[in-house]
Parts: structure tokens; sequence; C-alpha cells
């Protein structure tokens, strides 16, 4: 199809939007996303359904392709055009994606363990959650930040017929952006709209105070918390990462300035951006990372994909020792 | 249908903008901000608006500006704080839909 | 536009972009209409006029490029418009004339300080926030508040000799603490004024043809600023039935010879109403006057803070207490500070707009009379027809009146309430004598200046800036009042 809006609308945005509507999920790739739940005995229908959204389970794809992508850039490809040969390639049977993002995949996987950890963190504070393995649809919020606004209203109304088809009356979600789509967005496209949805640091910090269980840092660390904007700005959880942390024996939490943290924080620069707008995205991050790593902690904690992504990368061209970890997984190993 | 959805967007951004006091704390707060008011929520708005209503201005250059913003809704926060709470953020968004129908407007060939 | 007196000024964009580029290389200028459309709008009014859109954008990060984007300006015949930040919202920042270039000093944001002979050396492009913020930290006070302090340059408050909220009486304008300034002429000759020394120069100082010039006679790119030892604060806040109330307990603090205190604001209860739900401060139980004493020692303020209560109660106060929670120090400032916040309210479901606004000056003696008379003793019948929320620095004599309407309402009625604003305004400043004490007084001010001075000093001041800009290169048309007769 001819495309002026190729010209209009950033090539990096349609890309992820017919990825959602071909495979629904943000990479395109047909492989499954839930390999890293085929131990864990999870049931497909639950009181609680654990949501855990595309980009925990495809960040390591994304790494991938963003540095494929950057590259093409840098031979003269567009975004645009790397989607349009993928899918000439498709046309005869090749996953032109999936190869190239199983070729490029990152070697250091820290997002797996942050879905294993989840459900680990849940399990033992007593909550048995389902899953919908390879029936999670993408919650299709790239589409809504892109524009494409009848697109994502009509997915949306479909996701919620699969949801209502595994007899899902209750949401956890892991990724912020997610969340924040099936909570706030999705009640107002799909009429009656009935599930609860919940962030799952809303649940962790709420079954914290309720149970009295002992959470012990592996060592002594100064640690800074990141608010990733979604939680911060569109689920207003401030305050439950902070509680959580601070529970943790051992672990000394140092803020950034009232102007960078809670409501206020500063955006990383990651996700979207970085596929549009590669060194915008990469000044910003850097900026963020300045700030976070002045704090004097020596260790950044966040909860969403795309931070950890963002600042990792950031805070190492920073030549600096911090290191990054998503408050999940430092909270399992806290619980052990 | 597109007719009166494009109409009806238009009003929705140009209401917005028309409650904008131009005060730019906004753009104090965007991540994008680096000096030039087009890389921020303050210059977005401005050009959207002006876009519409007078039809200044490149779609090529308005889809930059408009899709620079990284959503961080940073720019909300403080307009709701601070100023009178105009609703930048969603405005941007809400631009960028306006964009996206411009443009299957253009495919069918309904617009010039 | 035939016919047009612009149009022997006819200027190739292009050509002029590929001339500044040469002076100032491609990172200080900016030709891109979404930008220049940025800079050619301000506050008061909602859209530019696109035949009035400046031509480019530039942003020198040196007095040189200043000087030199200025020569070049000069010798083009090419009218200049300056900006800080473009906050001002009497129509002075916004281009009067076709074919401009916007020079906006934001790249100027040197800092050196020399605290030894106690002052700053800032560029004119320095934030007024990261100022306040700096100063703090060093035990300053920057004697300003500005509403638009997150967007707006210490360059264009001199330019403007404002303080902002704080009481005149207390700390001063802004000019008493300006040693000296760097200017560009227009004919892009660099000059400098004032002094090192704390003891300033009598008789002839040409800082003063700078300060509060409004972008006249020159570009400020640097200022000598001393700093003042912060004060320690003291805040009290009380409840009234009657604004005028209010107004009749500063006059009487005055009265009784005690010291000016630092703020003395007042907001009426309805504009309140919205920035106190906003913070959690519940419903407030009438008009809230406030007001922050300062002195040298806690003890001292608080002693002074004890009188404004005492004073607050006999004008027949419904409450009044000092506020010694921090927080709730910082709520009810802000409160009265974010004076926008009134704009979130609805009326029958529907979004407010900011329709006219009055910023005048009284004596003391008539200080509640102004406040009444501001309420409903003129005649304008549109602006009766518009809702009024009154606030101001009524401590330092200076009133502030906003009128908003429905989103719905036409554009029309919306500019006849504006003009009765801005005549009203006038009117309560030519009553007793006065004149604005905040945002300055050309553009939309002129034909105030004219009725209140007489057509001699605006004459002879028309005649001092064809002397020192005999091409009219410096925001022309602001003093001449075009757009606003």
């Amino acid at each position: 199809m001819s495309n002026p809006a190729k010209k209009i609308i950033p090539a990096g945005h349609i890309y992820m939007k017919e990825n959602v509507l071909s495979k629904s999920n943000l990479t395109g790739i047909s492989e499954s996303k839930a390999l890293w739940a085929k131990d864990l005995g999870l049931a497909q229908k639950a009181e609680y359904m654990f949501f855990a959204g595309c980009g925990y389970q495809q960040m390591k794809y994304v790494e991938g392709m963003m540095g494929a992508l950057k590259s093409a850039g840098k031979w003269g490809m567009s975004i645009g055009k790397v989607a349009g040969i993928s899918k000439v390639f498709g046309k005869v049977g090749i996953d032109l994606t999936s190869i190239t993002a199983r070729i490029t995949a990152s070697k250091e996987d820290p997002y797996t363990p942050v879905l294993v950890s989840s459900v680990n963190v849940l399990r033992k504070l007593g909550l048995d959650v389902g899953y919908m393995h390879e029936e999670e649809p993408c919650c299709g919020s790239p589409m809504h930040y892109a524009g494409f606004e009848s697109d994502y209203a009509d997915h949306a109304k479909k996701n919620c017929e699969i949801f209502k088809s595994y007899g899902v009356r209750k949401i956890i979600g892991l990724v912020p952006g997610c969340t924040s789509a099936l909570k706030n967005a999705y009640p107002q496209y799909v009429s009656g709209f009935d599930i609860e949805v919940h962030h799952i640091l809303e649940i962790i910090a709420k079954s914290l105070k309720e149970k009295t269980i002992k959470l012990k840092a592996k060592k002594r660390v100064k640690v800074v918390y990141h608010d990733p904007c979604q939680l911060s700005r569109y689920l207003q959880l401030i305050d439950e990462p902070r509680q959580i942390i601070k529970s943790i024996e051992g672990v000394e939490l140092i803020e950034p300035d009232p102007e960078q943290r809670g409501k206020w924080s500063t955006c990383c620069g990651g996700g979207g951006l970085e596929a549009t707008h590669p060194e915008l995205s990469e000044r910003i991050g850097t900026k963020r990372a300045r700030e976070l790593v002045s704090t004097g902690a020596s260790l950044v904690l966040s909860n969403c994909p795309a931070c950890d992504l963002q600042l990792a990368k950031m805070i190492k061209r920073l030549d600096s020792n911090v290191s990054v970890m998503d408050l999940i997984r430092f909270l399992d190993e806290a619980l052990n | 249908m597109n007719e009166t959805d494009l109409k009806s967007l238009e009003k929705e951004i140009t209401d917005s903008v028309q409650r904008c006091w131009k005060c730019r704390m906004c753009a104090a707060m965007c991540p994008t901000y680096e000096g030039w008011l087009t890389q921020s929520t303050a210059g977005r708005l401005m050009a959207i608006n002006l876009y519409i209503k007078h039809g200044l201005g490149s779609l090529e250059d308005l889809s930059d500006i408009l899709y620079s913003c990284t959503t961080c809704r940073r720019c909300q926060e403080r307009c709701k704080a601070l100023s009178t709470d105009c609703m930048p953020a969603d405005t941007i968004l809400k631009a960028r839909q306006y964009l996206v129908k411009l443009s299957e407007a253009k495919e069918e060939g309904k617009h010039e | 536009m035939s016919g047009s007196k612009w149009e022997d000024r006819v200027i190739d964009q292009k050509r002029l972009l590929s001339d500044l580029e040469a002076i100032l290389g491609k990172n200080e200028i900016s030709g891109n209409i979404f930008e220049r459309i940025s800079y050619g709008q301000d506050a008061a009014q909602p859209d530019v006029d696109p035949e009035k859109i400046p031509l480019a954008v530039v942003k020198p990060s040196t007095t040189e490029g200043v000087s030199k984007m200025v020569k070049y300006a000069n010798e083009k015949k090419i009218p200049i418009y300056i900006h800080g930040a473009g906050t001002a919202f009497k129509g002075s920042p916004k281009p009067k004339r076709p074919g401009s270039l916007l020079l906006s000093t934001q790249g100027l944001t040197t800092i050196e300080s020399h605290e030894e002979d106690l002052y700053y050396e800032l560029g004119a492009g320095v934030n007024l926030y990261e100022l306040e913020k700096l100063f703090a930290s060093r035990g300053y006070m920057l004697p300003m508040t500005i509403g638009s302090k997150f967007s707006s340059t210490i360059g264009g408050a001199v330019a403007i000799n404002t303080i902002g909220h704080m009481v005149d009486i207390c700390v001063g304008k802004i000019i008493d603490y300006v040693m000296g300034v760097e200017v560009v002429l227009p004919n892009g000759e660099i000059i400098e004024t004032g002094t090192r020394s704390i003891r300033r120069p009598a008789g002839l100082d040409h800082t003063r043809f700078f300060v509060g010039s409004e972008g006249l006679f020159g570009v400020i790119t640097r200022i000598r600023l001393r700093v003042l030892p912060a004060p320690i604060r003291a805040y009290v806040v009380g409840f009234f039935h009657e604004l005028s109330d209010i107004a009749r307990a500063f006059q009487r603090y005055y009265k009784e010879k005690l010291p000016p205190p630092l703020y003395g604001e007042f907001v009426d209860k309805v504009a309140a109403e919205a920035p106190f739900e906003l913070r959690g401060l519940g419903k407030p139980k009438g008009h809230m006057g406030l007001a922050i004493n300062v002195a040298h020692t806690q003890e001292d303020a608080d002693r002074q803070a004890q009188e404004t209560v005492r004073i607050f109660k006999a004008e027949n106060a419904i409450d009044s207490f000092q506020v010694f929670s921090k927080d709730l120090q910082k709520d009810y400032w802000d409160a009265r500070d974010n004076i926008l916040n009134i704009l979130q309210a609805t009326e029958g479901g529907q979004r407010l707009v900011m329709t006219g606004s009055v910023e005048s000056s009284v004596p003391l003696s008539r200080l509640a009379e102004g406040v009444e008379y501001l309420q409903g003793g003129h005649h304008y019948s549109d602006l009766k027809k518009a809702k009024l929320f009154i606030y101001g620095h009524v401590g330092t004599c200076d009133l502030h009146g906003m009128w908003v309407a429905p989103v719905s309402m036409s554009l029309e009625e919306r500019l006849k309430i504006s003009k009765q604003a801005v005549q009203l305004e006038s009117d309560i400043n030519l009553m007793w004598g006065c004149a604005s004490g905040e945002i300055g007084q050309t553009a939309s001010r002129i034909p105030f200046f004219k009725k209140r001075y007489g057509l001699a000093a605006h004459s002879m001041l028309m005649d001092v800036k064809k002397a020192i800009d005999p091409n009219n290169i410096l925001n022309p048309g602001n003093l001449e009042g075009e757009g606003y007769e």
C-alpha cells in the first residue's frame, strides 16, 4: 500500500503498529514469548491473571532489533525499508525478523529473570497467579502513542474478548506501560470493562504491609530509585516502590533532587523514542544517568523494561560503576 | 466520516491551546527541551495550533516536532500544579492522532 | 500587502538566513517556521498575527554575537524584537512589524561569583529559578519573586525593573541591586556602565538609561547584581469577610510604622478555592490575606508576625494566625502564587479562559477604596458580565484583577472584555496619579502613559529613542503603542 503516512508518521511507529496487528507483539516475532514460564507450572486460569507484557518478554530481541535498525540507518536504510524487506521475505515464508533478532539477541539477558522473579515474589507472598502463555495479547499501547487511535480501540475490544474467554476478572500487570493501558485506557474504549487492574508493585507493597516477612539484601548497598514515567505519572505509584525498598534490611535509599523524583521524575528517554529519534534519546538518557549517578548510590533500581535498558546503557557510557537492576529481581533476591 | 473526525480533533486541540497561558513552564520541565522551543511542549502546542488555524508550516516539520515528544507527561503535571491545566501531553497525543487521520485522508484522496 | 508602508522592507529570507549563519553559525539561528511562531506569541493573546511572525530566531551565546547581530540589523534596517523568555503579558514581546528578527538572550548564561565584593556577574539569559536556587544555596536571597520564574530570565526582569510580588519599600526595586550593566547599543557598540563598589555613582549613571528601558535603548547582555543576605521569614495568614478589610489591615500596618513585610498578598475567596483544593487545604474560610515578615533573627521575624496577626484581627479577620509548619507555609504561598490554577475551575461544565486583566497601583491612603472600585465601582458593562477574580500584592499597593469566561464565549465578546479591562486598569492608575508596578509601561499601556504623563512627556521619550536608535531597530512599535491605539 502506497503510504503517504510514511512521510508523516515516523517509520518506527508504523513498524511497531504492524507488528502488533500481525503478531500481537512488539517485535513481530513468531517465536513464543512465553518460554520463560515453561517450567513454572502456571495455570492458564486463576483469580489473578498475571499480564507479563511484551517488554520484558521481548526486550532481548528489542535490543537486537534496535541495534539492527540503527546500523541499517547508518547504511542509509530507513526503518521503513527494513520492515519492507522483512515483509518481502515473509511472503516466501522466511521470518526475517525472528532470524535477525535471534542472531543479534543480547547474550546477557537481564529481562527473563525479572519475569521469573515476578512469579516467585508473588508466590512467596502467597499469591498464585495465572498466565495466558502464548495467548497473552499485546496491550497495543504503541499504537496509542503513535496516534493510531481507531486501530488501538479495535485492538482493545478484541483483547477484551480474549480476556473474557479466559474468565479474567483481575489482572496483575508487570510492565507499567501495559498496566496503565489496561487500567486507564481500556475502560474508555470498551464499554462494560469491569476487570480490576493492578500493578505488581501495588500488590507487593500491600502484601508486605500485611505480612511480617524478613527482607534482607545480599549485602549492604546504597540505592537510588528511578521513577518510570508510566509508574509515577500514569499510574501514580510513587510511595509503593519506596515502601518496598525501605522494608529491605541493609538497603539505604538515597533520593535525587525533589524536582527529579516522584511525580517530577526526569524521563530517561528510552522506549519508543529510541526507534524514532535515537540521538535525542541518548542525550536525554545521559542527562538522567548523570542525575542518578550523582546521588552517590551504587545501584539504580527501577521497574520498567525500557528504563532498565536505557539506564543500563547510558550509565555504562558514563564509564560509571553504578549498576542497574530491576526492583522485582532485587526484591526476589532479598526474599530468599 | 473522516471529515467529522478531523474537524472534532481540530476543535479539541485548538480549544486546549486556547487555554494555554504561554507561560512556557512546561518547556522548563520537558526532557527534550535543549534551548529551542519547537523541541518542547510549548513549541509543540503552538505549532499544531497554528498549523490547524492558519495552515502554517509543513506536515513533515510538524511530524518531526510532534514525534520527538517522549510522552513522559511531566509537562502535564507542571501545568496542573502551577498553571491552567490545559492538558498539554494529552493535546500532543491528540495532535498525533490528527496526523494519522490526515495521512489516511490523503491516501483516500480527500485532502490536498 | 499592497499599499503597505512596510513594502520597502521586503527581505529575502533565504539571504537573511545565510547572512545570519555566516555571523553566528548554524547552532545559534533558526529559520524554522514553527520555531519562529513560538517566539511570536506571548501570554496575553492566543494567536500570532501570521504577517508578523519573525523571519528568524537568533540566540547568540556571547555579547560579541549580540553585537554583530545588532550591527547587521541596524545596517539592513531590520527590526529586532528582544526576548528573555517573552513572558510579559502587556503585548510587549510580540513583534509589531513584519520582517523582524527575534533576538533571544537565553544563550547568555554565564555566572561569575564576586562574593568578596558582594556581587555576581550574570549573563542576561540566566534563568530566574536557577538563580534563586543558587543564591539560596549561598545564603542570599534574590530580591524578586516573579510568577513565571521557571521560564523567565534576569535580563528580562532587569529590562523591566521589576521585583514581581515583593514589597518595594521592603527591598527596593531591582535597579537598587544593579551595580552596572553591559549593553549592546542599537548601532552594535558594546558599552559598560556603573561600578564595582557597593558605593554607587551619584549623579549621571547611565545604568539608569537601560534598567527598566524595556529593550528600547539597548540589549542588556550582562548584569552586575549585588547580593542580599537572605533574611529570616515568618508567615501570617488571615481570612476575611471583605477584601477591603485586608486593604485596611495593611493601611493600619504602615500607619503603625512597622517594618514593611517582604510580601503582602491577598486573593479573593472564590479564586482561592481551586488552588486550595489542589493542595488539600479544604475550603478557604474567607478572602485570604498573606504576609511574610522578615528580620535578621527568627525571634524578630516572629515578633513582627504577631503584630501582623494583631492587625489582621483588628480589621475583622474571621481568623488569623502565624503559620509555623514548613509544608503549610509552602501550601498557602503556592495557593496564592499559582493564581493561574483558578483557570482550572469550571463553570457549568465548561473550562474557563482569561479574557481581561488589570494590574494597577494606588496610593496607600486609597488602598481600600481602590479594591472597592475594582470590585464594582466602575461602569464597564461588559466587565460586569464576566467573572472577576481579585488577587495581588495589596501590601505593596498593587492590585490585580482577572476576568474569566467559559471557553465557549465568542472571540469578539472576549476582546470587548479585554479592551475594557485595559481601560479600567488605566482609569485606576489615573484616578490617583499612579502607574502599574510590575510588568512595564509600553505596548498596550502607551495610551495610559500618554494620558498620565501627557503628550509632551511621551514626545520627549520618542525623541530620546530617536537619538539613541535612529533607525528604530530595537522593539519598534512598543514605545509608539502600535496596535493599541
